[in-house]
């Protein structure tokens, strides 16, 4: 029994002296202690079910107008079913990194694959028109979602309202939408209860998810948004405007600031009717090692903020990238070095397993 | 000298009863079995082999190559068959040997799921291809009559408790290091994450609790192999490897590892203890007295060989010493050193190729990698070159000639801001693998 007394005799030291060795800790030390249910339930609450209450709401408009326009073509209608359609646009920012739960409702792509593809194939589109076929189900999404709008109404003159088959053509594009944004605001409304319930910091969790969708629309902003059609990315060899996000519209400026917005917003805790909520700084501030990283996630969100300030939203992107260059592309460098404290810093901090179907650890 | 030396020999040597051996044998297969057939029902066949362009691969082992998915699955059905021939004792040696072949091969396909339990996995998986764990308790003996044995020599049980105790002890020596005794790093980060498991949630955010189990833990795994071994206080460790291993289990994402080392450990238990649960499932089960020893031929093969293979075991984990530079960070001899749960790192790895005319572009990683392999190279420098190469050679299949690759890393230690990792304007191409440190690397900058 002689050992059994050293072992416990051993343990207990090391439990003093692990005691021992913390009692001079700071007074300002984080309690560790953050509740996942709230941030759920906030971001659930107050920024995701308003944001696809607005999607809905302005998708409705948007078709609405898309309708009186078919029904009396006229210069006003198509201005103003541009604006509608800018609005909406504008509202599925918010909205367009929760690309899960019900936005994965369909075999044909993800929520964002299937609304915002871009750039979309004209020739296809074009082809379709010609045959007559409005089928929204299959994998070409390059031939609908917003960006299929952005080039067919913004190319469009009044008189390409009379042509039946463009007219059908839009309206099958407009009511799809309709119909995703539909599908998501009450599939939002089902899932929420779920997602706030998945308080685990396992894979698949809802945080878990949360962070990921986070990551991965911010690196589509600067990859794609930004990235590619400055030239910026591996294999191409110049410029390529063409390829900017809402190319026909010229609207890009506008929709690549509420996208960003939307990521800062989520980062800070900042509501759909810009309340404060919980979001995941708070979950930082909570940690060790939190509050240096939002000193330094805050200070590289302003140098951010600046760069986008510096790209006027009546320019357009795609012109802005052949006139001025270094503009687009210091907001592209700012973005990229904001990459690590969201991506490494963030989620090893919040200690939640952040792969997906993941794997183990050891 | 020479008598202690003889005696030494001796006692190893020294017939001991079978049964915990056998024990063993058929709760490693039964455990091989599970936990394949949980990673065929999570899909990770595909996810882990299948859906990726690319595979990081393992020192020297570039050769492995995943084969078509179809063949895949094929073979991780052909391993718990054998996985339940070593269970059973049925055509025990073939079994072992293709449990062994093909759980190995699945690990060296891609290095990002290195585990250190897939790893000790592998390592038992290979002594049970020379041990004679199918002569009791097995359909060998029962139905193909193979000659049943009582006996073994000591040392055929003693290498599996060996690896075992080496698996532990070196992981407690590992955690003996300030930041995990001092600074209570990772578990200050990885413990209040897991505030909300019912029960015991609030002992784990509780402020103390980091340095309890990071002290509790380093002394656990330390001191686990000697209190096994010794008959009186085999109860109460046996007792504390359940309380550990549930905690951890509770705790971290790591899959059957838990249930492998609860199950794993009982060969420390009697033969007596293992014969209870033996008759209870073959009532009256019996062996007459009978010594195995191996034929004359392997004899002295089978010792020296086990002499280096635990001579390899023993020493390979301190090579980090041969190394410059903090190997938490540099990662330098990190891995097979038995090195568990031991940081937390994460890294944002952006590389930028130039092209022929001095153009650089920047590698969107997602377009190759899956998130578990972006994860895992970003903070690892082989697999950061391993990648980089990758991109040079698919620049050169795109029409360039001398493509230079270089890449930005950040990586965060135990939730410290993140420090450039590497020297981000070396050109990656011009470097190769090599068991040299790794002089690109910047210093440990904390």
């Amino acid at each position: 029994m002689s050992k059994l007394k050293y072992s416990i005799g051993i343990l207990s030291l090391g439990l003093l002296l692990g005691l021992g060795s913390c009692s001079d800790d700071k007074p300002d030390e984080p309690t560790g202690s953050f509740d996942r249910a709230t941030l759920l339930t906030d971001i659930a609450e107050q920024y995701i079910l308003p944001g696809f209450d607005s999607l809905y709401s302005k998708q409705q408009v948007a078709h609405r107008a898309l309708q009186s326009m078919v029904a009396v073509p006229n210069q006003a209608n198509l201005l103003w079913l541009q604006d509608q359609w800018k609005s909406s646009f504008l509202a599925y920012q918010q909205v367009r990194m929760f690309n899960f739960g019900p936005g994965e409702k369909s075999i044909y792509g993800e929520m964002d694959e299937n609304m915002a593809t871009y750039p979309v194939n004209t020739d296809s589109i074009q082809a379709r028109i010609a045959r007559g076929d409005l089928n929204t189900n299959d994998f070409r999404r390059d031939t609908r979602g917003y960006l299929a709008l952005d080039y067919l109404l913004f190319t469009a003159t009044v008189d390409s309202f009379n042509s039946i088959s463009f007219k059908n053509y839009v309206n099958a594009v407009s009511l799809d939408l309709f119909n995703w944004a539909d599908e998501l605001k009450s599939g939002w409304q089902a899932y929420a209860s779920d997602f706030r319930s998945s308080t685990d910091k396992g894979a698949g969790s809802s945080t878990s998810e949360l962070y990921n969708h986070f990551l991965q629309s911010f690196e589509d902003l600067k990859n794609y948004e930004l990235g590619l059609p400055a030239g910026l990315m591996a294999g191409q060899t110049q410029v390529e405007p063409q390829l900017v996000q809402a190319y026909y519209s010229g609207y890009s400026i506008p929709l690549l600031k509420a996208h960003f917005k939307a990521i800062e917003d989520l980062w800070k805790g900042t509501g759909a009717g810009q309340q404060n909520i919980i979001g995941f700084k708070e979950y930082l501030e909570t940690v060790v090692g939190g509050t240096d990283l939002i000193l330094a996630t805050e200070s590289q969100i302003a140098a951010v903020q600046t760069a986008l300030n510096a790209l006027p939203n009546q320019s357009k992107l795609s012109d802005l990238i052949q006139q001025d260059l270094e503009a687009v592309k210091t907001a592209h460098t700012e973005i990229q070095k904001l990459t690590r404290f969201l991506k490494s810093d963030l989620s090893s901090l919040l200690g939640i397993a952040i792969t997906y179907s993941s794997g183990d650890g050891d | 000298m020479e008598t202690k030396e003889a005696n030494t020999s001796k006692y190893l040597r020294e017939p001991v009863s079978i049964y915990s051996l056998a024990g063993f044998r058929v709760l490693f297969g039964l455990c091989m079995v599970l936990s394949t057939l949980r990673f065929i029902g999570l899909d990770w066949v595909e996810d882990h082999y299948l859906n990726s362009d690319f595979h990081f691969h393992y020192y020297g082992f570039a050769w492995v190559k995943a084969l078509a998915p179809s063949i895949m699955t094929l073979l991780h059905y052909v391993l718990i068959l054998s996985s339940l021939g070593v269970m059973l004792g049925f055509y025990y040696r073939i079994s072992a040997i293709v449990q062994f072949v093909l759980f190995t091969y699945f690990e060296l396909i891609d290095l990002t799921y290195y585990l250190n339990h897939y790893y000790y996995v592998s390592l038992v998986c290979f002594l049970l291809i020379f041990v004679p764990a199918n002569r009791a308790f097995s359909l060998d003996t029962a139905w193909r009559k193979l000659k049943p044995y009582s006996h073994v020599p000591r040392y055929i049980p003693g290498m599996f408790m060996l690896l075992m105790g080496i698996v532990y002890t070196y992981a407690g020596i590992a955690k003996i290091n300030p930041e995990w005794l001092f600074n209570a790093q990772p578990l200050r980060i990885w413990l209040p994450a897991s505030y909300d498991v019912p029960v015991l949630g609030n002992f784990f955010a509780w402020k103390y609790s980091p340095w309890l189990f990071a002290w509790a833990g380093m002394l656990y795994d330390c001191s686990i192999f000697f209190l096994l071994l010794n008959k009186k206080t085999r109860p109460w460790a046996y007792a504390s490897v359940i309380l550990f291993h549930s905690l951890t289990g509770i705790l971290f994402q790591i899959g059957v590892f838990p249930v492998v080392m609860m199950a794993g450990t009982l060969i420390f238990f009697s033969a007596e203890w293992h014969l209870r649960w033996m008759r209870w499932v073959k009532p009256n089960y019996h062996v007459e007295y009978a010594a195995w020893q191996p034929k004359v031929w392997i004899k002295k093969p089978l010792e020296w060989g086990l002499a280096a293979f635990f001579a390899i075991q023993l020493l390979f984990p301190w090579r980090f010493i041969l190394y410059p530079g903090n190997f938490h960070w540099t990662e330098n001899a990190y891995r097979f050193g038995w090195r568990v749960m031991l940081v937390e790192k994460a890294g944002t790895a952006t590389f930028y190729i130039k092209d022929d005319q001095g153009r650089e572009g920047m590698v969107d990683n997602r377009d190759y990698l899956n998130k578990h392999q972006e994860k895992q190279m970003s903070y690892q420098p082989d697999m950061l070159l391993q990648f980089a190469h990758f991109l040079g050679e698919q620049a050169k299949a795109k029409g360039i000639e001398n493509p230079e690759v270089r890449a930005e890393v950040y990586v965060t230690y135990n939730g410290r801001p993140s420090a450039l990792f590497i020297d981000s304007t070396v050109n990656l191409l011009a470097l190769s693998d090599s068991w040299k440190a790794k002089d690109w690397i910047k210093p440990y900058p904390f």
